[in-house]
């Protein structure tokens, strides 16, 4: 077999070769954190794009948003007793509680962030309104956040298991390949459903440029952080996977080249670029690179 | 040892320090949220249904042609959908009349729509006003 050279972890920037006994509770609170994070955007970002539950979120009263932020809790709840994204033996209710709390309060903020940066939240945004908003947001959000754990490590470790059985194809040029193709496939797979819909137009039309900016940043922020810091899968272990751009930086700016592309491949697809001018075609391609992105970096997991 | 705790490490004992720590993040913002709801509640918001305030915001001639944006914001308290604006250029022999629907429009937001007419609006009076709206 041939020798592999193991690279340090690199974790927020810093070099971490042994996490020592303060930081590794905070790494992994924050990798788990991150993991419900991924998890519900991978599950709730459709719904991040679609209008009507913008709207639902403006036009209930504020006694209907209380009752759906109550019933959030209840199926986050069951799904945390039956999965959770924490990895406890056994848990007792104020586990449970605990873990659930923190679902929600994370589908919350993560809701709100992504409602900020496309622009549906702003300054001129009453605080009830938004506030309606981001309780709408959060309940497919948070489901996605309690299931992130079982489905990505599930889906982490079939792709590692399966690696290992192809270990003796497995070239640079195939692994390089392997990955494109996984991060195109998993962008096509969330995009697909978004790309045919006026919601994409529609942001484009409530987002000025330096907003888009910041839309690219985070979509590679979270290509980053999915596959290299969530610890969905052993970092050390895809650190070590052969591939010609398999480094973190060029694969993340490689992986959300190729959502981006998937992105407008997919608007081209269904006509919404037929009358666009470049400009507005390429707004259009960075709007749905986000959720392409997300998809982008979940179907790398298995790979 | 189980699929997921090959996926994701081992197995955790007891919820940590830091895990509590996001935990109570957490729950203060849930509870900042539910508090922003629950003043909205009882300060009874729902009272005043769509009203419209369109503002001319610049006349632009462009080409052989005049563009007008008008900004449209709802200052009710609910929010109304196919929101109709109404633009009317009278002149002195003719009337122009140019509409738009806006799909929706949220208590306190605002959007901008153009009409574009041939003739110079400055050569007559220009009225713009909401017609009608749907209730969302």
């Amino acid at each position: 077999m041939k020798a592999r050279r193991v690279r340090p972890r690199r974790r927020w920037g810093t070099v971490v070769a042994v996490p020592t006994a303060v930081a590794r509770p905070w790494n992994e609170a924050l990798d788990d954190a991150l993991r419900g994070i991924a998890g519900g955007l991978v599950f709730g970002v459709p719904l991040l794009y679609t209008m009507e539950v913008w709207w639902l979120g403006q036009t209930v009263s504020p006694s209907k948003a209380l009752i759906a932020l109550a019933l959030t809790f209840a199926p986050v709840a069951l799904l945390m007793t039956a999965i959770g994204f924490r990895r406890r033996p056994d848990v007792n209710v104020t586990e449970v509680v605990l873990d659930v709390v923190t679902a929600v309060g994370l589908g919350l903020v993560a809701v709100a962030f992504v409602l900020v940066i496309l622009q549906r939240i702003t300054l001129r945004t009453p605080l009830p309104i938004a506030t309606q908003m981001i309780v709408y947001e959060a309940a497919p959000f948070a489901l996605g956040a309690a299931v992130a754990g079982e489905v990505f490590g599930r889906a982490a470790n079939r792709g590692r298991l399966q690696r290992d059985d192809d270990e003796e194809e497995d070239t640079a040029k195939n692994a390089t390949l392997a990955d494109l193709a996984a991060t195109a496939m998993g962008a096509a797979f969330i995009a697909l459903s978004i790309a045919p819909t006026e919601e994409v137009p529609m942001l484009v039309t409530g987002i000025e440029q330096p907003w888009l900016l910041v839309l690219i940043a985070a979509s590679i922020l979270v290509t980053y952080l999915i596959v290299f810091s969530a610890g969905f899968t052993n970092e050390e272990a895809r650190l070590q996977h052969e591939g010609l751009i398999q480094r973190p930086v060029p694969e993340t700016l490689v992986a959300y080249l190729v959502s981006l592309v998937t992105s407008g491949a997919l608007l081209w697809f269904f006509e919404n670029l037929d009358t666009a001018a470049p400009t507005n075609a390429l707004a259009q391609a960075v709007v749905l690179s986000f959720p392409a992105s997300v998809g982008g970096a979940a179907g790398r997991l298995v790979v | 040892m189980s699929d997921r705790d090959e996926g994701l490490g081992e197995p955790r004992s007891k919820p940590t320090a830091a895990e509590w720590t996001i935990g109570f993040i957490a729950a203060a913002v849930i509870a900042a949220v539910a508090a922003v709801l629950v003043v909205d509640w009882s300060a009874g918001r729902a009272g005043d249904p769509p009203m419209f305030e369109t503002t001319v915001k610049s006349v632009e001639k462009i080409g052989q042609l005049h563009h007008v944006e008008v900004e449209v914001r709802n200052i009710g308290d609910e929010a109304g959908a196919e929101v109709r604006v109404d633009a009317e250029l009278e002149l002195d022999t003719d009337t122009v009349e140019i509409d738009q629907t806006i799909a929706f429009l949220a208590p306190d937001e605002d959007t901008t729509v153009t009409f574009i007419f041939e003739d110079d609006p400055d050569d007559g009076d220009l009225s713009v006003e909401v017609s009608s709206y749907r209730e969302p």
